[in-house]
């Protein structure tokens, strides 16, 4: 595992400074309007960046899926925003080693706090790695790896918007209809986000059945192809090139 | 040896906050490195849940984690065009005779839009039927073929297909269709529309003591088609 303590060296790590300098904007700003804009950032900054030092601890203290993670991980992030409206922070500064230490703390308590009320016992076994299964390296030696992502990007592209993201969300982030339907570029029932569902992989699974290929059985790669192609449709990250 | 990227590397590249040539080479990495590439399917699934999820917003001066609004690109408009439809239909329902039943045209609303957006084809079929013309929707909704192997997708064709064959004169065969369907398809607001459309073409068709029943079930229901029914029945008596 590549970042294997919550306590660590922070420097190269952009996150923190990116929600330093948002913490330090929101201070000095008094519109509503730029406030929302960075309350938007600061929520997803503090989501991942949660969520991160919730399956850190998780290593130590025991488990919790992804879906108790990120519930976690949205009541802290409230409390870290609304410790940053009252403005009771006596330390001095904000700095981006303090930042990752209140978020680590945040998140700990979250998790040790949730694992109590679920009466667990410590779980070793289920380490953090368990939570991202590996797909096998011989994936890497796929030789119709480059043919299968090509012909996916291509059935991908011939759908509309809204169903492939409904695809992409579900099938590669595993997320369930109900928070589909509520994600910023769907705007659908659950009911419907079913529907689309059935039919777009009716669709793919057409698409390339008639190029020769099973749409089950994705490759390493696949993911970051897709996920470049319709990142545009999600978080809209942009190149930090001009900041 | 293959060093994997970090997770906090990963997370910086899913928050946008890379250069150009940093995004270049995590992903070129992360394309050929399985367990790269899971961590990043999982970081982002953390943010994209986050975004689907309540966010934080100003109210009264304070941040409060308010409920996203669902779906006001379809809901609004179709809200407003299923309200213009009922309020025509219930128009309609008062200046019609008493044994005439007024034609009912379901509402092409957002979750109809879900029919178009994996090919266009289901686009040109309601094409006719959104501007009320009858004899042209039947047309175009028998020459549009669904993905052969979706039920509900041919279903909500032929609903639309049997409300368009009612309103274009042609009750009978429309009842036909409706009566050929396996509504269990569809979701519940589509099987309250074929079963108005039915009773259109039941009452169409003379079958008066089948359409009383119909109604008299639909009446005994909550919501919009129950509604409706209670509307009928109190234009009948």
């Amino acid at each position: 595992m590549s970042d294997p303590s919550p306590i660590e060296d922070i420097s190269g790590w952009k996150w923190p400074g990116r929600l330093t300098d948002l913490c330090e904007s929101w201070k000095r700003t008094t519109t509503d309007r730029e406030r929302n804009r960075l309350l938007s950032e600061m929520w997803l900054l503090l989501n991942v960046g949660l969520t991160y030092y919730i399956r850190a601890h998780g290593k130590a203290y025991g488990h919790v899926d992804p879906e108790e993670a990120r519930d976690i991980a949205s009541e802290k992030a409230m409390v870290f925003l609304h410790r940053l409206e009252s403005g009771s922070d006596p330390e001095g500064p904000t700095s981006p080693a303090r930042i990752c230490a209140y978020v680590s703390t945040l998140a700990r308590n979250g998790l040790v706090d949730t694992l109590r009320k679920q009466g667990r016992k410590r779980d070793f076994a289920q380490k953090f790695e368990s939570a991202i299964a590996t797909r096998g390296s011989e994936a890497e030696a796929n030789l119709l790896q480059d043919r299968f992502i090509q012909a996916i990007c291509d059935c991908v592209s011939q759908l509309s918007e809204p169903a492939r993201m409904v695809w992409f969300l579900r099938a590669f982030l595993d997320m369930p209809s109900k928070k589909i339907s509520s994600h910023p570029s769907i705007k659908m029932s659950a009911a419907g986000v079913d529907m689309l569902l059935s039919r777009t992989r009716r669709a793919l699974g057409s698409c390339m059945n008639q190029k020769g290929l099973n749409a089950e059985d994705a490759p390493t790669g696949t993911f970051v192809a897709l996920w470049e192609l319709l990142r545009g449709n999600m978080s809209e990250p942009k190149s930090n090139d001009d900041q | 040896m293959n060093v994997h990227i970090t997770e906090t590397r990963l997370m910086d590249l899913a928050a946008g906050l890379l250069s150009s040539a940093e995004q270049r080479d995590v992903t070129g990495h992360v394309r050929s490195c399985a367990e790269c590439e899971n961590r990043l399917r999982l970081i982002v699934a953390d943010r994209e849940s986050a975004r689907s999820g309540p966010a934080p917003a100003l109210s009264d001066g304070k941040i409060q984690l308010a409920r996203k609004k669902r779906r006001p690109a379809i809901l609004v408009p179709a809200a407003i065009a299923a309200a213009v439809v009922l309020v025509v239909a219930v128009g309609i329902l008062v200046v019609n005779h008493k044994d005439s039943v007024p034609d009912y045209w379901i509402p092409i609303t957002g979750e109809t839009v879900i029919l178009r957006t994996v090919d266009d084809g289901m686009t040109d079929a309601l094409r006719a039927y959104q501007a009320h013309d009858a004899k042209a929707a039947v047309e175009e909704l028998r020459a549009f073929t669904p993905f052969s192997d979706d039920p509900a997708a041919s279903t909500l064709r032929d609903v639309y297909l049997a409300s368009a064959l009612v309103n274009a004169g042609r009750s009978s065969e429309g009842l036909e269709l409706l009566e050929s369907l396996t509504l269990n398809f569809l979701p519940g607001q589509w099987r309250g529309h074929a079963r108005w459309v039915r009773y259109v073409a039941l009452r169409r068709t003379d079958k008066n003591k089948e359409a009383d029943e119909v109604l008299d079930t639909l009446a005994e229901e909550p919501g919009e088609m129950g509604d409706k029914a209670r509307a009928e029945l109190q234009r009948l008596r």
